[in-house]
This record gives structure tokens, C-alpha cells and sequence, in this order.
């Protein structure tokens, strides 16, 4: 997956169709941890933050079902892939990129969390996990191409 | 009534007190390393959630890398609390510390 175009509302990448599969293959495993636990502090009492902490789970549980619900529309939207040629092409409005990241980068914390939280480079790797490293290393892949991509855009 | 005008103050000057308090101390948000976040979008997120420019998020994210953390700005309880918000969406790992 490349930039092709970068206009003032738009970008424009090329894939081919295995990557399409592929990243479709990967949007639609979100959400991978849903019920990872999040922390408003590290520090706080037992009184302190209490409803803070409620509120924070509640946000994330909230955002995780928009997310689930605006995946699936993504990617079910017409024209959302194109084919020309030999060649896939995904517009993306410079506005959804920043929420694709997020998406992508759920997916890779989430797997890295049922992985038991390894230091990457050394992730014991082993016949039953060995799908779920991958799925956690293409998200960081396509994180990187759009991370690419804004930064060129930016620059 | 006496028992009403009695108590309403009272009220008054514990949440005034809490106010108070929260200003004074204040919150500190704070990032914490972990293996998974890419650098680069550690970077990425710091400008969108702060509207930093490039220079000054990577500094932070160079931070949060080396020392472990960086604590990212002080303020409110209620801003900290929003801050947080935001960054943990974005799946880093930022907490909200009381700044005694």
C-alpha cells in the first residue's frame, strides 16, 4: 500500500488486491481486546478519581461500540475501494485518516495485550499465536503508510 | 428552616474548599512508556490531542521513550481528566497524577 495523491480534502492509496484483502482482513478484527482495562491514575487512593475512573471506562466502552459501528460502514461504503487495472485504490478523507490510525492502533495494542504484553523483538512465537503476531504487525504496516502519508502531506 | 440555612453553607464551603484545592495542586498528565505505541504515532497523537507543532511532540514522545514517561502539561482536574480521555482513545497509556 502506497500514496498516490494527496489533494486538499483526500488521500489517495494504491494497493494491490492481496493488500486489500489484507486490510480488510485486519479492520474487521476490531475490536480485538474490548475489555482491556483502562487507569485514570497510578497513583490514586482507593476514594480518589472514583468517578473518574467510572467515567473513563464508560468513554472507552462507549467509543469502542462507535468504532465497531463506523468500521463496519467503512468499509461496507460504496467506492470505498476502486479497481483500476491491476490496482486497488482507497480514497480517504484527510479526517478519517486520523481515525483509521486509531482503529489500527487498537487492533495492534489489543493483540499485543493477549499476547501477554511482550517486549516486542521478543515475542516467544508459537503455532497458536503465531496469527495474532502478524495481525498485530500488518496493523502497525498500514499504520505506517498513513502516518507517511500525513507527515508528507504535512511537510 | 434553621436547620436548612444551617446546612447550605456548610456545603458551600466544602465544595468551595475542594475547588480550591484542585486549583492549587492541580493534575499532572503524564504518558507512559510501553513496547507497543509506535514512535511515530506517539508523535502523531501528541499534535493532534495538544495541537503541538512536530518539534515539541517529539520531544515529549523522546521523553516518554528514554525516562519512561513525560508528564505532558498540569492542569485542572476537569482538563486532566479530558486530556486523558483523549490520549487513552488513542490507546497510549496516560494517566492523571494529583501534583502534591
Amino acid at each position: 500500500m502506497k500514496l498516490l495523491e494527496s489533494t486538499e480534502h483526500d488521500l489517495i492509496f494504491g494497493m494491490t488486491p492481496s493488500q486489500q484483502a489484507t486490510f480488510e482482513r485486519i479492520l474487521r478484527e476490531y475490536p480485538v481486546n474490548p475489555d482491556k482495562q483502562t487507569a485514570i491514575s497510578r497513583t490514586r487512593d482507593d476514594d480518589e478519581l472514583t468517578e473518574e475512573q467510572e467515567l473513563l471506562e464508560e468513554a472507552m466502552a462507549e467509543r469502542r461500540t462507535d468504532n465497531r459501528r463506523d468500521v463496519r460502514n467503512f468499509l461496507r461504503e460504496p467506492g470505498r475501494f476502486e479497481q483500476q487495472d491491476d490496482e486497488v485504490r482507497l480514497r480517504l478523507r484527510r479526517t478519517r485518516v486520523n481515525w483509521l490510525l486509531e482503529v489500527l492502533n487498537e487492533i495492534r495494542v489489543g493483540h499485543w495485550h493477549q499476547l501477554g504484553s511482550p517486549e516486542i523483538e521478543e515475542t516467544v512465537l508459537t503455532p497458536e499465536n503465531l496469527e495474532q503476531y502478524i495481525s498485530m504487525q500488518l496493523s502497525a504496516e498500514f499504520q505506517m503508510v498513513l502516518l507517511d502519508a500525513l507527515n508528507g502531506a504535512r511537510e | 428552616m434553621s436547620s436548612d440555612t444551617e446546612t447550605l453553607p456548610q456545603i458551600e464551603i466544602e465544595s468551595a474548599t475542594r475547588v480550591q484545592e484542585d486549583l492549587d495542586h492541580g493534575y499532572l498528565v503524564i504518558c507512559w512508556d510501553d513496547p507497543v505505541n509506535l514512535m511515530e504515532y506517539v508523535t502523531h497523537v501528541f499534535q493532534a490531542v495538544f495541537g503541538w507543532n512536530k518539534e515539541r511532540a517529539k520531544r515529549h514522545m523522546l521523553k516518554v521513550h528514554n525516562n519512561g514517561r513525560s508528564v505532558l502539561t498540569r492542569e485542572s482536574m476537569e482538563r486532566a481528566e479530558h486530556y486523558v480521555h483523549e490520549l487513552q482513545k488513542y490507546n497510549l497509556q496516560a494517566t492523571m497524577e494529583r501534583d502534591r
